[in-house]
């Protein structure tokens, strides 16, 4: 079983609501979900969709075709039209529409009348659909309104009634005008994952590393990350901060940071080109910092909604000056959780700035998962205490391993002097050439030998025998995964790098010379193959080919598989 | 002429002792002093302005 | 605790006769008045002639980038409410460069204390108008004369419902040190406007300039500084007489308060060890 439903309509008509409920309660009877979203940077109108692929297998990227569209509005018949298989089949109102009644399986619901019969106002067409849907998969009807008044209810009162009877009333018109059980799904065990999204998994992480301070300025597609704290702050002591602007944002994290509290920001390219000076000031003043960077197409606005990984050769850079830095770019819901935690670790062990990069397509689509068991990862904080305190105490000691003890403001009797500033040990200004060669070093070099030797190992698949190998970093993992084990006329496996600086050189060169006549290929959502370039200037090995889309719409499978099969099995 | 200098009042911005080095000097404690409390009349008008000057008024020169 | 206390060894950069002299010594006195530790005081600052005030004291230091101290201050406090954080910053740094976070930071009314060198000049960048420069002021740069409207911070201030407005004189620093007091005793933003000479690139706005014009409202009968509409006339008072002293006071929650983190203990000190996510995994089910 491997099936696609899309739900299509204009902004504003619940489309991601219906979507989520129908997830829930699919995840809940034990089905593998990956749900993502294709909308516009507009809050009414338009045409967005929620695309849902069901499977008994774990699913981890889109498939191209739609299996069953359902249509809120007419002319997302026509706009989706061309993703149809060609016998999906289309739901939509009103029988006179030329391509939907063309369509070889047309349902024909009349959704508007449906809401205002069983609840008055068309406001309740997407229970309606809801119904309906359940109607199609012949899902346990009771099952869906228990989510619908999760969702819905909490509104309770007569709205919570209005939603169940359109829902009722979609689901009775189905299962009585719907004849066929080809798109029965029979519930399989009881499913006890979760079911979240990238930003969630963010979140989630960071609050379980004991985040405190959370500061942001909202900026598509990392919002998500802000509202997703937000909602636990209180609970878990923490402070969520909407700043005035993204500068603001960073330099109220690195605040926080210095005076002793894990704390985090979030942006997309855009804010993050705002946040460059405050990533120099971090490291220069080695406060802890952790930054996520959920990219969308740029340059500037570009599609605010939408995904792209052109951001990896501008946060390897950013940041005026030679400093460490560490980016992690997570390729599934659970990386970007365990990341976020190994990120707060690795900021303060080495007292560096750690970036994130995630995207839109990561940021935004949903999966049943199994949070990873994080007890192994530490909870040191590296804050030397009241009593190991040597005095006088020298913020920017220097040391063998170029880290200096970090002491917080007030838990020692001497006082801490940072500076953004060239400076001494003490913290104090200086112009002196030597010093600054051995602060350089510090900060630069010997924090970067450091870090290489804790770096988060690729993952690779199948290299063996391998004739051709994909190679990736965040979110293309998924698509990789699934495109290489589909293949059956070649041998494909792939490598993901969850790290992409420092950049893990030994491995992949290893990784690489064992997979010495296999073709090297590239898959990366930018135009200029940054990832293969930094592979080059890394390694020295240089990919011979690069699949490369630009978009702003994520990989499915079948466009890798049949981009390989047409480039190097048809030949 | 004698000079006198608020010790409470002086910040040690150094001003006196660049406008008048014969009259007034910083101390260790980074505090103007008066090196000869009798001006000698030849610095008598530098020691004036160095009064004048003085962002916090700390000096008297009667 | 003494003056001597909140002394730090560092060579002074300033040149002869700057009015940060003054500030320097008015901030140590404030602290010796307040009775508190050098641990317990952090100094933020930009990047400017001010901002290395924290360099010359005694206390914990954080001085970040130009015109961005104030958001610094904001996560620090956050972080620990028990810290006294007070910002040395100067009228380019924190009304130039760092202008949109001055506004956010009055409307946030975080418990800081912001003290504004305010040289009516860019000083260490050599004479360069800043926002607080008075209009028809030649410079290097504006030479027919700075044509903005200045800024008039005092009155931008009592606007965004500031609830502590001050403006002091680096050439009276026990005056100074009375209102810096003030203002860190204030629970909320405090805003401190230090007029003081830049000895070598304001030839206009000079020590004696001051001297002449500048007069203690406390002294004015009946003055009072809860009266938002007379505040800002005095605060707008500019010219042969220039009001110095609280401008406008008003009670108002601070930050911490209408955040809740006055009922939390400080952040920094949160057990972070024993964190369980399992409670809230169950919403996503």
């Amino acid at each position: 079983m491997d099936l696609t439903i899309r739900i299509a309509g204009e902004a504003g008509q619940g489309i991601q609501s219906i979507g989520m409920i129908i997830c829930r309660t699919l995840k809940r009877h034990g089905w593998n979900l990956f749900a993502d979203q294709d909308y516009m940077s507009r809050i009414r109108g338009g045409s967005n969709s929620f695309r849902i692929r069901i499977g008994d297998t774990p699913c981890f990227a889109p498939r191209e075709k739609t299996d069953i569209l359902i249509a809120l509005d007419r002319k997302s018949v026509s706009i989706h039209a061309p993703t149809l298989h060609e016998n999906a089949l289309i739901v939509a109102d009103g029988a006179e529409d030329d391509i939907a009644a063309a369509a070889p399986h047309f349902f024909n619901v009349p959704i508007g009348s449906l809401a205002k019969a069983s609840a008055g106002k068309s406001l309740y067409e997407n229970s309606v659909v809801c119904g309906v849907i359940t109607g199609l998969l012949q899902l346990d009807p009771e099952a869906v309104r228990n989510v619908l008044d999760e969702t819905f209810g909490k509104k309770g009162g007569e709205a919570g009634d209005k939603n169940t009877a359109a829902f009722r009333e979609g689901y009775r018109f189905t299962r009585d005008n719907y004849r066929s059980d080809t798109y029965r799904l029979e519930p399989r065990r009881r499913g006890d994952e979760i079911i979240i999204n990238g930003n969630e998994a963010v979140a989630l992480g960071a609050i379980h590393a004991g985040c405190k301070f959370y500061a942001a300025y909202p900026m598509s597609p990392s919002t998500g990350i802000m509202t997703t704290i937000a909602h636990f702050a209180k609970r878990f002591g923490i402070v969520v901060e909407q700043a005035e602007d993204e500068i603001a944002a960073i330099n109220m994290v690195i605040g926080a940071s210095f005076a002793g509290v894990r704390a985090m920001t979030g942006t997309s390219g855009g804010g993050f080109a705002l946040m460059g000076e405050g990533l120099s000031l971090a490291a220069m003043t080695e406060t802890p910092l952790v930054v996520i960077d959920a990219q969308r197409p740029a340059p500037a606005t570009g599609f605010p909604t939408r995904t792209e990984q052109a951001d990896l050769d501008f946060l390897i850079h950013a940041g005026h000056g030679e400093f460490a830095r560490v980016i992690y770019a997570p390729g599934t819901i659970e990386e970007a959780f365990y990341l976020t935690i190994k990120a707060f670790d690795m900021a303060e062990k080495y007292q560096i700035p750690v970036c994130i990069m995630t995207d839109q397509h990561l940021a935004d689509s949903y999966r049943n998962v199994r949070l990873p068991d994080v007890g192994a990862l530490p909870r040191e904080r590296y804050i030397i205490g009241k009593n190991e305190q040597p005095a006088p105490y020298k913020r920017y000691a220097l040391s063998e391993s170029g880290i200096s003890p970090r002491a917080l403001p007030s838990w020692i009797d001497d006082v801490i002097y940072a500076d953004s500033d060239e400076h001494t040990e003490e913290g104090h200004i200086t112009e002196d050439a030597h010093l600054r060669t051995l602060m350089v070093q510090k900060r630069f070099t010997k924090k970067m030998d450091l870090l290489l030797k804790e770096t988060m190992p690729p993952a690779a698949s199948a290299l063996d025998r391998a004739e051709i190998v994909l190679i990736g970093f965040g979110s293309t993992y998924g698509v990789m995964k699934e495109a290489s084990e589909s293949i059956t006329g070649m041998n494909v496996g792939f490598i993901h790098l969850p790290q992409v600086w420092p950049f893990p050189a030994g491995e992949v060169r290893t990784l690489l010379e064992n997979s010495r006549e296999a073709r090297i290929v590239s898959v990366e959502n930018n135009a200029a193959g940054q990832l293969a370039r930094l592979i080059r200037r890394e390694t020295g090995i240089a990919c011979h080919d690069s699949i490369l889309k630009y978009d702003g719409r994520p990989f499915t499978v079948d466009e890798i598989a049949g981009i390989i099969e047409q480039r190097y099995i048809a030949i | 002429m004698i000079a006198k200098i608020d010790r409470e009042t002086c910040t040690g911005c150094g001003l006196c002792e660049q406008t008048c080095p014969q009259v007034f000097e910083m101390d260790a404690e980074g505090k103007a002093v008066v090196k000869t409390e009798t001006v000698p009349s030849e610095y008598e008008e530098s020691s004036c302005a160095a009064a004048v000057e003085c962002p916090v008024a700390a000096i008297s020169v009667e | 605790m003494n003056e001597q206390d909140f002394k730090s060894s560092n060579e002074i950069a300033w040149c002869p006769g700057c009015g940060d002299f003054g500030i320097l010594a008015a901030l140590k006195n404030a602290l010796v008045l307040l009775g508190c530790l050098p641990r317990n005081v952090l100094l933020v600052s930009g990047i400017g002639q001010a901002a290395k005030l924290p360099h010359y004291m005694n206390c914990n230091c954080f001085n970040g980038l130009h015109g961005r101290a104030l958001p610094v201050a904001t996560g620090a406090k956050i972080a620990n409410k028990d810290l006294i954080v007070i910002v040395t910053t100067g009228d380019g740094d924190c009304y130039g460069e760092g202008g949109n976070h001055f506004i956010h930071a009055v409307r946030r009314n975080i418990d800081i204390t912001v003290v504004v060198h305010d040289n009516q000049i860019y000083g260490l960048t050599k004479g360069q108008a800043s926002p607080t420069t008075d209009p028809g002021y030649v410079t290097k740069v504006q030479h027919a004369g700075t044509m903005l409207e200045p800024l008039h911070p005092l009155e931008v201030a009592i606007a965004l419902g500031c609830g502590f407005a001050a403006r002091g004189f680096s050439g009276d620093p026990h005056h100074l040190a009375g209102l810096i007091a003030a203002g860190v005793r204030h629970k909320g933003f405090a805003l401190i406007d230090v007029l003081q000479p830049c000895v070598s690139f304001n030839h206009k706005n000079t020590f004696a300039w001051y001297k002449e014009r500048v007069y203690r409202i406390e002294e004015e009968q009946g003055y009072d500084p809860a009266d938002k509409t007379n505040a800002y006339r005095k605060a707008a008072e500019w010219g042969e007489k220039i009001p110095m002293g609280i401008i406008y006071r008003a009670a108002r929650p601070a930050y911490e308060e209408k955040t809740g983190i006055d009922g939390m203990p400080p952040l920094n000190q949160q057990k972070i060890d024993n964190i369980d996510i399992e409670t809230i995994v169950s919403e996503y089910t």
